[in-house]
């Protein structure tokens, strides 16, 4: 356990170090990617009267996890295509539809229309 | 929070404390990492050990949870205390739950795949120990499919429509991902996966 300890700690403390020589803050753009997702989820489930618990729970998922993911809190890299996937069959919205509004193709419609997919 | 990164402890907001991560402040994650990195094993341990998942998957987790936290540390929006620790949580249960899909992938195509026998519903039915032979036991199987029927009036009429066609006339994944184009072969076996799950949990209960 120690020497798994040392070696996260190594590598963790590596990263950090090629990330600062890399890292120049003020030019950093960040996407709102996740957080347009996570908003454009939140209108499906309550267009559906679904709530967060249910959602969680249809997605065998921590609530936090998905309060995370609903609030867009989770960092947009880990949000890939196979668990876009699993959200439109949760939401009931079409994958393609999640993938462009978390690249920001896309706004999140507040009507049902605009929501539901053709199926 | 106190931050010992330094000579002297120094109580500090955990703003503050996430500005310096920004800023790659290697004292401050080492602090930071030695700090967190116990509870963050126990709480990833603990999410295995519920999807029943080896604990030995905990080391690799906790590793790619850290460094997507040193990666992603400038998308972080610190509006309290707690949020960070929260942020490098759900972090590591979407890990978790990543290693549980791939798992839950191969088991899924296993068990749905191995469905040579000439009709699914037969498979799943001897799968879930639902088809008896026996007279005295049909009473008892007659509630079990109340519970099946119950539980397919409580899917939407999509996942119902795929469960049944996938169930009883057989229709394969490949064919019905003809049928609902926005869905992969993969989203439902999933849901067949779902299904035959809340049926093993209502049977226990």
């Amino acid at each position: 356990m120690t020497n798994n300890y040392e070696k996260t700690k190594k590598a963790v403390l590596k990263a950090v170090k090629e990330r600062a020589e890399q890292t120049r803050p003020a030019r950093i753009k960040f996407s709102t990617g996740a957080k347009d997702l996570g908003q454009y989820l939140q209108n499906c489930l309550s267009q559906r009267e679904i709530s967060r618990f249910t959602f969680a729970q249809s997605l065998d998922m921590e609530t936090e996890l998905a309060d995370a993911i609903l609030d867009g809190v989770l960092p947009e890299s880990e949000l890939h295509s196979e668990l876009l996937e699993e959200l439109a069959v949760a939401t009931g919205c079409e994958f393609e539809r999640l993938v462009q509004v978390l690249k920001g193709e896309v706004v999140a419609p507040t009507n049902i229309s605009g929501l539901i997919s053709g199926v | 929070m106190l931050d010992m990164s330094g000579r002297t402890p120094v109580l500090m907001s955990e703003k503050r404390i996430v500005d310096k991560l920004k800023r790659m402040d290697s004292r401050m994650w080492e602090h930071i990492f030695e700090n967190y990195t116990a509870t963050l094993d126990y709480d990833i341990s603990n999410s295995l050990r519920k999807r029943d998942l080896p604990v030995e998957y905990a080391e690799d987790i906790l590793q790619e949870t850290w460094l997507t936290a040193v990666e992603k540390i400038q998308e972080f929006q610190c509006d309290g205390d707690g949020k960070f620790y929260n942020w490098l949580r759900v972090i590591a249960l979407n890990h978790v739950r990543n290693y549980w899909r791939k798992n839950r992938q191969t088991v899924s195509f296993e068990a749905i795949d191995e469905t040579a026998s000439p009709n699914a519903l037969d498979y799943f039915l001897q799968s879930e120990g639902l088809a008896v032979n026996n007279v005295e036991d049909q009473v008892f199987l007659h509630q079990q499919l109340h519970q099946l029927d119950k539980l397919l009036g409580e899917l939407n009429p999509r996942d119902r429509d795929i469960v049944l066609r996938r169930l009883v006339l057989d229709e394969k994944p490949e064919e019905l991902v003809l049928r609902y184009p926005n869905l992969k072969v993969q989203s439902i076996s999933q849901l067949i996966c779902r299904v035959r799950k809340n049926l093993r949990n209502r049977m226990d209960d």
